[in-house]
């Protein structure tokens, strides 16, 4: 079964007078199966946001259907709608988004507390998410003490530990050095392999490089996809950015 | 040229950030004109000419000094914060290429404007309403009205030194602050990265140790005189256990807190005990500030506002009775003298007939005053003490038939006596007078005309009635001479004892008629011979100079209550400004981890009540426990009317509590605007 489903998605704002229209999104499809790792790319303004804000049940479509393990998100209910969120999707996002009022513990612990968990279950959790991403010994710290590799570290422990049905990445390397981004960039790996699904969204290539597909997007359509098949990451690496450099050329669909 | 460029820069710097600085500004006008009423009213000639008008003056020149104090430190204050949120600013000019010197000249001319412009505008309303000023005062103190506007030159030169040298101070602390920093610095130092507040147990146990010693004092307080003593103790005690507790004791309690797993981890309380910690640590002082700030308004208003609606019962305690009127005679034979007693009554009568009035509750007894300097050791017999180790007592003699005329027949054998004390400890059982020894027959429970004396004296007042009023009068002298013998006293220096006739009435009049009845009897007493001098009290003589003190203190006390209510106003208006800019990030996180906005407004909300409420519920408590206090020291201005303390304290109580409630209501709403300006995207 699909796992997402996204189905002829369009947006379109308007101006607060009415006047003008951009058309953010014009007709998005795609789906994504239970244990994927997607990427999506493209430049600026190309409505990768959008398409986020959308996937996250943040922002309403103009026209078209997200489904989620089946169930459409505009049939959730408003007041339902951050519970949803909150057991279903996970999210990392390029500024951490850590509260620097918490420790790492308590930061990670977050959603959990929200969602009205027992602290026996919280701790059992804690402990197996974040011994998969060594961050047992800085629970205790505050996020002004870590590094950004270990904050984004953490965001990743937080998104990941109410099981999501899918991890919602936005340019989660953007703010790292290279370092740290390979570092991520292995966690991300090695997540997926355990059975998370990813979605990324970024401009890096290094980072679509990692996944297992990569979705391509351009003036608010899905334009091309590669699939990483059995070629290596730097192998991946190359047709990415071939890929990239057409796109960037202005050529039609390869 | 290069001057108006900094001119320039420094004119849309302050329009550009007109958020924090109207604040500021109207505080500087405020204050400005604030300080302008109370000197000009100082010195002005209309409140000379008044009743007690010197009193007044120098009350208002105390008031002055007080303000100046409050506005030094006020404006630092709200200064503080306006810099704190300008480093961008000026970090962004050192790196589009203006150094550290071209800055100090943005600054100052900064400075420049703010003061020339809070000086206009502060003299221009303080003009304009040191006259409504001056008529409230008037009115207050009941005295005469004077309808010309008049601007005084000494005023105005001192409100522009003072704030002169204000402005200055702040801005070279600007300056200092500047040079500390280097530009990187200056661009993030607002959101340069935090510490977690650490609890420091000891100045949050320290904090407690302090109030609870200073509410100890505040509650065994026993009398006036040690109230005066302790009393800034006190205040001092509280002022540093407020700013500890609110600054380590509030992040300690949420720390507790945080270790009690099972009450933290819980949706309502996870977010609000966290974000309070940090909270109450960032803005500790300024919570404590509101509540001593708040405190004293408090005790300021109660204080002064009791004072000024007791008056009447302030006279009453004073002067128990309308008139008093003491003859005194040279040397004790005068207790015999009744011829110029009888000459005393006749003249009294004609002048009451004259203003037309009735003596009511017309008492009247001899009695012989001692000096103040009776020692323990001779009026009990015992061997002589040293001066420094014998306790003094002031003695009045009475005799018997003088007491028994007007507290019923009481029969005494020749040695024995009544004592009254005025509620303070006698010496003994027997006393020795004049070389024979009393028992003291009975303890009396209150003796006629002793209220009339000043009870504020530390010095104890004796009451002994003894048979015979020339007993009395020879009792007296022996003993005197006794005293004088012995070095002990010496008539030269305390004017040796004296006989008296004390005459005590009430008339019902009005105030007028008992005004012109006192003069009727300036008039017949003075004429009369001089075998003796008389003095009259008067209730009614003596209102208005009650009114013109009490008047002035609460006068003053307004103002200093409107002073520190603006003050008050300003820093939560500050507080709510900052803590909504710092919030409105973390909001916007809160949303995407999957807190609704209804949850966020609600902890929020409970947070902020908390936060909000805390100074004024301390505020509260202070006043609680200084009420025993200030009833001991209202008793000094002569005030023990409990009931209308307690009436006073809870009017001001109710009206600050409704002036808070209509700030915070009015700035949580700043708040919220501010924080729902998040962002709502992922």
């Amino acid at each position: 079964m699909q796992l997402l489903e996204v189905r002829q998605l369009q947006k379109i704002y308007r101006t607060r007078l009415g006047g003008q229209q951009v058309e953010a999104l014009h007709s998005v499809s795609f789906s994504v199966e239970k244990g994927e790792y997607v990427a999506i790319m493209g430049e600026s303004g190309s409505g990768k946001t959008t398409l986020l804000n959308i996937l996250a049940a943040l922002d309403k479509p103009t026209a078209g259907s997200v489904r989620l393990e089946g169930r459409d998100l505009s049939s959730v209910k408003e007041s339902a709608m951050t519970a949803f969120r909150r057991d279903n999707l996970g999210f990392v996002f390029q500024e951490f988004n850590l509260l620097d009022t918490f420790t790492l513990e308590d930061n990670i612990l977050l959603p959990l507390v929200l969602g009205g968990r027992s602290h026996a279950d919280m701790q059992r959790r804690l402990e197996s998410v974040c011994r998969e991403l060594g961050l047992l010994p800085l629970l205790k710290k505050y996020p002004y003490e870590v590094s950004g590799g270990q904050k984004q570290r953490a965001a990743v422990a937080r998104a990941i530990i109410t099981n999501p049905a899918i991890l919602l990445a936005d340019e989660p390397t953007g703010a790292l050095d290279s370092h740290s981004t390979d570092d991520l960039l292995r966690l991300f790996g090695q997540i997926n392999e355990s059975g998370q699904t990813i979605l990324m969204v970024t401009h890096s290539v290094k980072a679509a490089s990692h996944a297992r597909r990569v979705l391509f997007i351009r003036d608010g359509e899905v334009f091309h996809q590669l699939y990483r098949g059995e070629a290596t990451d730097v192998q991946f690496y190359q047709r990415i950015s071939d890929t990239l450099t057409v796109l960037a050329g202005g050529g039609t669909q390869a | 040229m290069k001057t108006g460029l900094y001119f320039r820069l420094a004119q849309t710097g302050i329009r550009r950030s007109r958020r924090t600085y109207l604040p500021y500004f109207f505080t500087c006008v405020g204050m400005t004109a604030m300080f302008y009423i109370i000197a000009s009213l100082a010195s002005s000639p209309s409140l000379t000419d008044m009743a007690g008008g010197r009193t007044l003056s120098s009350i208002l020149g105390f008031g002055t000094f007080v303000m100046a104090l409050f506005a030094v430190i006020f404006l630092f204050y709200t200064n503080s914060f306006l810099i704190r949120r300008r480093k961008k600013e000026f970090g962004l000019y050192n790196i589009l290429g203006m150094s550290k010197k071209h800055i100090a000249f943005v600054l100052l001319w900064e400075t420049l404007i703010t003061y020339v412009a809070s000086l206009t505008g502060g003299l221009f309303f303080g003009i304009l309403l040191s006259k409504a000023a001056e008529l409230c005062l008037v009115n207050l103190t009941r005295g005469t009205v004077r309808y010309d506007l008049s601007v005084s030159p000494f005023a105005i030169s001192m409100t522009a030194v003072l704030f002169g040298a204000v402005f200055f101070l702040i801005l070279l602390s600007g300056l200092w602050q500047i040079r500390l920093n280097n530009p990187v610095a200056l661009l993030r130092s607002e959101n340069a990265g935090e510490k977690p507040p650490r609890a420091n147990y000891l100045l949050g146990v320290g904090g407690a140790v302090l109030l609870a010693a200073a509410y100890w004092m505040a509650i065994t307080v026993a009398d006036p005189i040690q109230a005066i003593t302790e009393f800034f103790v006190a205040v001092m005690l509280v002022i540093v256990a407020t700013f500890l507790l609110f600054i380590a004791g509030s992040v300690m309690l949420c720390r507790l807190l945080q270790k009690n797993k099972a009450y933290y981890y819980r949706p309502a309380h996870f977010v609000s005990v966290s974000s309070m910690a940090f909270r109450m640590k960032r803005n500790g002082a300024g919570l404590a500030s509101i509540c001593i700030l708040a405190t004293m308004v408090l005790v300021t208003l109660t204080g002064s506002g009791c004072l000024y609606f007791g008056v009447e019962d302030s006279l009453r305690t004073r002067y128990p009775t309308e008139f008093v009127i003491t003859a005194q005679f040279d040397g004790t034979d005068a207790l015999e003298d009744t011829e110029s007693i009888s000459m005393l009554e006749g003249a009294l009568d004609r002048a009451l007939a004259r203003a037309g009035c009735e003596a009511k509750n017309r008492i009247a007894l001899h009695r012989v005053v001692y000096p103040t300097l009776s020692a323990e050791s001779l009026l009990t017999g015992q061997p002589e003490k040293a001066p420094t180790e014998d306790r003094f007592f002031r003695l009045h003699l009475i005799p018997l038939a003088d007491y028994a005329a007007l507290a019923g027949s009481e029969t005494l054998s020749e040695h024995e006596l009544l004592l009254y004390s005025d509620g303070r400890p006698y010496p003994a059982d027997t006393i020795v007078l004049g070389g024979e020894t009393f028992s003291v027959k009975r303890v009396l429970d209150s003796f006629p005309l002793a209220e009339e004396a000043d009870d504020r004296n530390p010095i104890p007042t004796l009451y002994l009635v003894v048979g015979g009023r020339g007993r009395c009068g020879a009792l007296a002298q022996a003993d005197y001479l006794e005293r004088v013998r012995q070095g002990r006293a010496d008539p030269e220096r305390d004017g040796g004892v004296n006989g008296d006739w004390v005459c005590a009435f009430d008339t019902g009049a009005s105030s007028q008629t008992q005004a012109a009845l006192t003069e009727e009897l300036r008039e017949s007493l003075g004429s009369l011979d001089d075998a003796f001098s008389a003095s009259i009290i008067s209730r009614a003589a003596n209102r208005s100079e009650f009114l013109t003190l009490y008047g002035g203190l609460f006068f003053l006390g307004l103002l200093l209550s409107i002073a520190f209510s603006c003050a008050t106003v300003l820093i939560i208006y500050y507080k709510q400004l900052s803590e909504g800019l710092e919030d409105q990030a973390r909001f916007d996180i809160m949303k995407k981890v999957g807190m609704t906005a209804r949850d966020i407004r609600k902890s929020v909300n409970s947070q902020m009540l908390t936060v909000f409420f805390l100074p004024l519920a301390a505020a509260v408590l202070h006043l609680c426990f200084a009420f025993p206090m200030l009833h001991q020291l209202l008793q000094l201005f002569d005030l023990k009317n409990l009931p209308l303390l307690l009436t006073t304290a809870g009017i001001c109580v109710g009206g600050f509590a409704l002036l808070y409630v209509l700030v915070y209501r009015s700035t949580s709403n700043a708040y919220f605007r501010i924080v729902s300006g998040a962002k709502d995207r992922i």
